[in-house]
């Protein structure tokens, strides 16, 4: 290493520095060559050991196997081998033990390689590589170490494998040798670049060694040349900081003066006099005057003077500065008080303290330092003050207690009278009043010691006299108060003249001494209460009542005298009066002073100031316990009687369905009767009770409606109804009698009212019915016409306006009220002459008003009434609407003629048929027809029909008729009548006189349209008179209604008792029907099972199997998918309840015994109906419920006889039972035996018998004690109806005998 | 941080048992090397129990292998060497041990010691199963090779690799070159032992030959 010593001089410092940077350079890349060769060795380590486990895993001896030595030879050979070297790396990096150990190491990890590869040739490059690597150390002696173990290890292997590691056939003992050579040259290479690179190493050291000396000299002249300056710098720095701190003081001052300036809470100022200019002045300007105060410096000489008040100026001899100020010493002031203009043109004080601040050299004043404060407020406060004092109302005084007074105002003046006030001046205030004071007391006394607890208080207040000028007393009130004036202690004395408020308070005591006296002396009790205090005053009387003090009552003390179940209300009476605006009236009881309680009422008055402040409630209170309990009284009487006219009421209504109950059989019987062959005689006489059990009945009626009104019973059920219908229907019911009478009887209902309406049609059509029939009774000549218009129409309701007008005699304007009273008429006569019972209208009046109508009349006496009625409807909803007509018949193109003698009557026919599209000419006489009509025909126009009235004056239909077929230019025009019931005889009557047809008034709609489309239709106009005649009700008349049924069905009845059973099929079979019968419940499930019947009547009380199970088990049944049947309910109970209990147990409808034969057909019609709907049901007459036994039998004798003997047959044995099962107590045959009596007894028409069963059949279920003498009393029944049906049964065998 | 450091003495003491250790860990294992396997005791003549045929146009070379022995590789490698210098003239058989029981594949798994055998184009590969045929000719370390000659008379038996899995040139290739090329003289006319054989032992060297285990 020596030998590369540079050829350049070198000093020893930089030869010795080179030398620590070159050691150090390589000593660091020795270390990392260390570092990197100790990654190789782990690397070589851990890849000997891969390589010997993917080489020779395992040794084996047959087939066991073991790890093979070169597995451990790997790991623990090669690890040693790799150890040191590591170890020294770690321990001693950059050492030359540690490069030769890692060379002697690497080259040991090559022996080991070529060993575990089989000595493979290949693995001799892990030398060389090895070798290049170590060469990095740049350290020859390094692969000399090396190299010494590749020779040895080489040596070796010639020794003992020489044909195996050398790879070659050709063998030699030096064989060896040549690979150390091979070894030698790498050697050889290497060390000679490693020699160069560290040439080239110490060079860079030597460079950078030379480049530390220089930079080190550079950085010592820097550090000298910056110590200079900086030590310049530091002197600077202290001048200049000196320089600050002067400037920083100099500034602080002008600060503080600045500040001080700001500070002043006056306007400051340096003021020029020689040009009369602002030089400086704070910014309080601003503030004070609203100019800045570059705006006052900036002003021109001689204009701020002209700033001041010219007052001012004039007063202070400002226009002159210089003789004010001049005469001036140094450092005195003079103060003046003037106005400068505010910048907004108002004046302000200001009140400044001048002194002079410069004089020129003459010694003139030059300038002025001075400080203005802004006084205006006060000078303001001074004027308000002054004008305080002079104008106030009270007399102020200002007292010196030397000087006497000093001052006074206006109102001193006034208060003491006419006098000047330099009259009063130095006086004292006292002297002002009497010398001896109104009560008593010495004026200079007094006023020594008022002014001696002024002085020590510094206020006091009393009363005191003043006497004015004219002599007049003053009373007055003194306050005196200390005050400083000027510096001086005064006393201000203020005089309130007290003259009024003294008159006002006597007035007050005289009007509450007043008010007290009146209060005592009422008779009720009066009291004051406030909100907060309560009872604050009551009168005389109220202590007197209770007999207590007011302090006992004052506050809630009177609380306690309150009955306690009152006090809660009467507490809130009591609030609620204290904010009542108007009066308020409550009751209550209160204890009076004898311990009783006495009922009270007030009346409460609430108090308010002005401004509605509440102050409580005057109250006045009455005893009123005895009009209470007079008034009890009233209520009970009242209660009473009310309860009486109830009770009447309901006795009246159950009379009167008791009464009407046989009525129905006497009519029925009767009408019955009148359908057999009779004689004339005998005819009249059974018409006649016929009519008066009518008037009875209607009699009857009325009263039962009248105690329902009465009773509160009465209400209406709506329904939904036809009203044309409706109202044809009525006044057909009541033409008859009208036309008895020769009256006209029409109707009519404005077009625009819908038909289809809901209301309640039965007590409608009972209204018109009333009123009809009274128009109808007081009408003797004329007419009787009934028109419906229309209040109101819209969706929700319709308002009908029904009037009935007639001609009649008329009512008597003071009687027009009092016939809508009850049992009212006209006058007595009238009661005797036509009858009624004077119900009809008040019970109209009360039907009307439940439709929410009323009712009124007009009349007119002699001239005929008009009675007018008014009534709420609803429209039916379009569902449930009937469906039009699919095509509704047209008589267009058809033209008319009417011929009738009655307005009312052309108009209603002229609508009818304008409204079905025919052209209608009406006309008035038979005179006028025939002209139109032969008019019509001569035009070529004839008419296509005449509707003629039967009736008119001069020339009646007939005539007119006869007239029409004489002429053969009309002849063939169909004429119809018009007439009234029973006008004509007869089919051979009408053809005779020529009409197509006859109608009877009032014609309905439905079949004068029928009636002129089957004329019309049986064109060409053949004079057929027989074809079609019809009566009202548009019924051919030879027709007599038919009592089969039109839907025969096939039926089971299901009855126990074989009198019923006959009674049920001689019905049935009569209607058409055929009956199966069963005796019990049982039987009817059997039989509804094995065959299907339309229906089944089954009786609910029957042995066995009662209806209810049986219907119970059929119902049940058809849930299983049967089909249904209807079932209806026989039963002889007829009590309330027992249709909703049938109609719950599954019953489709119900009857109660004794079935009536018009019941049973119509129930069993609707069946058919309902089976077949689109056959039309047939009219059928309804049966009297009074027919009894022959009704029952449909007249048929010979089965009423049957039975008849059959009841006979059986009565008695259910007789003999019931006795039998009373002697032994067997309750339930009893009770059973008796429903059997009773349903045979009602079957057969026994009602008298079958209600004394009902009777003792009550008391069985009520279980009451049923006494001897109820047997005894159903035996004497039995007695008299067993006679009765014998009788009947003789009086049949004499007819059928005869 | 300093480097923790070992004086300079100590290191060089350490250097020098480094040293020691390592000679003895180099020799220990050369030692191994070296060591070769039983010898066994071929029979002069063809056995008559051997399911191997023998030729009797041309000498038959016998190689017993254990198919999973790291030495026996060179043994293969070197037979090739034999072959490619007098490769038809000799019928060459590789008898190949094999285990019972030994699954699919056992033989030839991780080395590819069959498959090279296989690859020669002259030899026959026979399984030996549990070492029947090896104990019929005396063979228990794995690459012995036998070679007889038509008549059926042993001509050569012994390794023919230098030592433990070393490959290169061998006293026991050399000889069986020689007689295959006709230079060379059989087993029995040289002075010399035979050939160390160097390989795993086919069978368990306690388990007599002939018996079963």
């Amino acid at each position: 290493m020596m030998a590369t010593t540079p050829v350049y001089e070198l000093s020893p410092s930089v030869a010795e520095r080179a030398q620590q940077l070159y050691d150090a350079d390589l000593d660091l890349a020795h270390r990392r060559i260390d570092r990197l060769f100790a990654f190789l060795l782990i690397t070589e380590w851990g890849g000997l050991v891969a390589i010997a486990c993917f080489l020779s895993p395992l040794a084996w001896v047959g087939k066991e196997s073991y790890t093979h030595p070169h597995i451990w030879a790997a790991t623990v050979l090669g690890g040693i081998i790799a150890s040191l070297p590591l170890i020294l790396i770690a321990f001693r990096p950059g050492a030359a033990i540690t490069r030769h150990a890692v060379a002697i190491g690497q080259m040991l990890m090559s022996t080991l390689l070529i060993h575990l590869l089989g000595g493979r040739l290949e693995s001799h490059f892990h030398i060389f590589g090895s070798l290049a690597f170590l060469a990095l150390y740049r350290d020859w002696r390094v692969l000399a170490s090396a190299s010494i173990v590749v020779i040895l290890d080489h040596f070796l292997r010639n020794i003992y494998w020489p044909r195996s590691i050398f790879g070659v056939d050709q063998t030699s003992t030096w064989r060896w040798l040549e690979h150390a050579c091979w070894v030698v040259f790498e050697n050889s290479v290497l060390i000679m670049g490693g020699i160069q690179s560290l040439h080239q190493q110490r060079e860079l050291a030597i460079r950078r060694a030379k480049d530390e000396e220089d930079r080190s000299m550079i950085e010592q002249t820097v550090e000298e040349r910056t110590s200079e300056l900086r030590a310049v710098n530091k002197a600077l720095r202290g001048e200049v900081a000196e320089r600050q701190r002067a400037e920083a003081e100099a500034r602080e001052r002008q600060r503080f003066v600045e500040s001080l300036a700001e500070a002043n809470p006056s306007m400051l100022y340096l003021f020029s006099i020689h040009n009369c200019r602002a030089v400086w002045l704070n910014s309080r300007v601003s503030t004070l005057l609203d100019r800045t105060p570059e705006e006052i410096l900036g002003l021109e000489d001689r204009v701020i003077p002209r700033m001041v008040h010219h007052d001012d100026i004039k007063r202070l001899g400002l226009d002159d500065l210089h003789r004010r100020f001049d005469s001036l010493k140094d450092g005195e002031v003079i103060e003046s008080e003037y106005r400068l203009r505010h910048a907004d043109g108002s004046w302000r004080w200001f009140r400044a303290r001048d002194m002079v601040f410069r004089r020129d050299e003459a010694g003139h004043a030059e300038m002025i330092l001075g400080v203005a404060e802004d006084i205006t407020e006060r000078k303001q406060t001074e004027d308000v003050l002054r004008v305080l004092f002079e104008k106030s109302s009270d007399a102020h005084i200002l007292f010196d207690e030397t000087e006497g007074i000093v001052d006074c105002n206006d109102a001193t003046l006034r208060l003491i009278g006419p006098r000047e006030k330099s009259e009063i001046l130095g006086k004292h205030p006292a002297d002002l009043g009497p010398a001896i004071l109104p009560d008593g007391r010495s004026s200079k006394d007094e006023r020594i010691k008022m002014d001696r607890i002024a002085r020590q208080d510094g206020y006091h207040r009393f009363d005191w006299w003043i006497t004015r000028a004219d002599g007049e007393l003053i009373p007055c009130e003194v306050t005196l108060n200390t005050v400083e004036v000027a510096e001086r202690s005064l006393l201000l004395v203020v005089l309130h003249d007290m003259s009024t408020q003294r008159k006002a308070e006597q007035a007050i005591r005289e009007s509450e001494s007043r008010f007290r006296e009146l209060a005592d002396s009422a008779p009720i009790s009066i009291s004051l209460f406030d909100p907060e205090l309560g009872v604050t005053f009551i009168n005389r009387t109220g202590l007197d009542f209770l007999g207590c003090s007011f302090e006992e009552l004052k506050g809630r003390g009177w609380t306690r005298f309150v009955h306690p179940e009152d006090l809660p209300s009467l507490d809130a009476a009591v609030r609620a009066s204290t904010r009542a605006t108007e009066a308020l009236r409550f009751e209550y009881r209160l204890r009076r002073h004898d311990g009783r309680y006495r009922w009270m009422v007030s009346r409460s008055v609430a108090r308010h100031l002005p401004g509605s402040v509440s102050v409580g409630f005057v109250g006045s209170s009455i005893d009123i316990t005895e009009c209470k309990e007079a008034e009890a009284s009233m209520r009970i009487a009242k209660e009473t009687a009310e309860a009486a006219s109830r009770a009447k009421s309901e006795f009246l209504a159950n009379m009167s369905h008791e009464i009407r109950t046989p009525m129905n059989g006497i009519l029925g019987m009767t009408e019955l009767a009148l359908d057999t062959e009779l004689s004339p005689r005998q005819r009249e006489y059974i018409g006649m009770v016929k009519s008066s059990a009518d008037s009875l009945l209607t009699v009857i009626n009325d009263i039962l409606d009248f105690s329902k009104i009465e009773a509160g019973k009465l209400s209406l059920d709506p329904t939904p109804f036809v009203l044309r219908e409706t109202l044809e229907e009525t006044l057909q019911t009541l033409a008859l009698r009208a036309h008895s009478k020769g009256l006209e009887l029409a109707g009519r209902i404005a077009p625009e009212i819908p038909d289809e309406l809901i209301g309640d049609v039965g007590r409608l059509r009972q209204v018109i019915v009333n009123l009809v029939g009274n128009a109808i009774k007081f009408t003797d000549h004329g007419e009787v016409v009934v028109m419906i218009e229309p209040e109101r129409v819209d969706d929700q309701e319709v308002i009908l306006r029904v009037s009935v007008s007639d001609t009649g005699i008329g009512i008597p304007r003071a009687k027009l009220k009092a016939i809508f009273e009850p049992f009212e008429q006209v006058d007595g006569s009238t009661t005797r002459r036509f009858g009624g019972t004077g119900l009809g209208l008040p019970i109209s009046s009360k039907l009307v008003e439940l439709m929410g109508g009323r009712v009124w009349v007009e009349s007119e006496l002699d001239r005929g009434s008009t009675f007018h009625f008014t009534a709420t409807l609803r429209p039916q909803p379009p569902e449930i609407r009937k469906a039009s007509p699919a095509t509704q018949p047209s008589l267009s193109s058809r033209s008319i003629l009417v011929v009738d003698d009655s307005a009312i009557n052309r108009r209603i026919l002229e609508e009818v048929l304008s409204s079905w599209g025919a052209r209608t000419l009406a006309v008035a006489n038979g005179q006028a027809a025939l002209d139109v009509l032969r008019f019509a025909a001569a035009s070529g126009k004839p008419f296509d029909a005449a509707l003629i009235d039967g009736m008119m004056p001069e020339m009646d239909g007939v005539t007119l008729a006869a007239q029409v077929l004489k002429d053969p230019a009309i002849a063939g025009v169909p004429l119809l009548l018009l007439t009234s019931a029973g006008g004509l005889n007869g089919n051979q009557s009408c053809k005779e006189l020529g009409f197509a047809a006859f109608m009877t008034k009032p014609v309905r709609q439905s079949d004068l349209l029928e009636a002129l489309l089957r004329v019309l239709d049986s064109e060409p106009r053949e004079h057929t008179p027989s074809l079609n005649f019809t009566n009202g009700n548009g019924e051919n008349r030879c027709v007599k209604p038919s009592r089969l049924s039109s839907h025969p069905l096939q039926l089971l009845l299901a009855e126990d008792n074989v009198v019923n059973q006959k009674v049920a099929v001689r019905m049935l079979e009569g209607m058409g029907h055929s009956v199966t019968v069963v005796e019990n419940g049982r039987e009817a499930v059997r039989a509804s099972q094995e065959r299907q019947f339309d229906a089944i009547l089954m009786d609910v009380q029957m042995p066995e199997m009662d209806g209810y199970e049986a219907v119970m088990v059929i119902r049940t049944r058809e849930a299983e998918g049967a089909r249904h049947t209807p079932i209806i309910a026989l039963t002889a109970h007829a009590m309330k309840g027992d249709r909703e209990r049938c109609a719950q147990a599954g019953f489709d409808s119900y009857l109660s015994k004794p079935v009536r034969q018009a019941q049973l057909r119509d129930e069993l019609e609707a069946l058919g109906r309902s089976a077949s709907p689109e056959l039309p049901a047939q009219p059928e007459r309804a049966d009297s419920p009074a027919q009894k036994l022959l009704s029952i039998c449909n007249g048929d004798h010979s089965f009423a006889r049957e039975l008849a003997t059959s009841f006979l047959d059986t009565a008695p044995r259910s007789l003999h039972k019931i006795d039998s099962a009373r002697q032994t107590g067997d309750s339930r045959t009893l009770a059973a035996e008796i429903h059997g009596l009773k349903g045979m007894s009602r079957t057969i028409g026994a009602e008298e018998l079958g209600d004394a069963c009902q009777e003792l059949e009550n008391l069985l279920l009520g279980a009451s004690h049923v006494s001897a003498i109820s047997f005894n009393g159903l035996r004497d029944t039995w007695d008299r109806t067993r006679s009765s049906i014998e009788q009947l049964l003789e009086a049949e065998s004499v007819l059928f005998s005869n | 941080m300093p480097n923790p450091s070992i004086p300079h003495r100590l290191s060089q003491y350490l250097l020098a048992c480094w040293l020691a250790v390592v000679t003895l860990g180099i020799l220990i294992l050369e030692a191994h090397s070296a060591r070769s396997g039983e010898e066994g005791s071929p029979p002069t003549q063809w056995p008559a129990t051997t399911e191997l045929v023998l030729d009797r146009a041309k000498p038959t070379l016998l190689i017993f292998v254990h198919p999973r022995c790291p030495c026996s590789r060179a043994s293969v490698a070197e037979l090739s060497q034999v072959l490619s210098r007098g490769g038809g003239r000799i019928s060459v058989h590789a008898v190949i041990y094999r285990p019972k029981q030994a699954p699919e594949g056992w033989s030839r798994a991780d080395l590819g010691i069959e498959q090279s055998l296989a690859s020669l184009s002259m030899v026959e590969v026979h399984d030996d199963l549990e070492g029947r045929e090896a104990r019929c000719f005396g063979v228990s370390t794995s690459g012995h090779v036998l070679l007889f000659d038509p008549a059926g008379r042993r001509i050569f038996e012994g390794g023919i690799t230098a030592s433990r899995g070393h490959e290169g040139e061998n006293r026991g290739c050399e000889e069986v070159i020689a007689l295959i090329q006709g230079s060379g003289e059989t087993r029995e006319n040289l002075a010399r032992s035979a050939p160390p054989v160097f390989g795993c032992p086919i069978v368990t060297p306690k388990t007599p030959f002939g018996e079963t285990d």
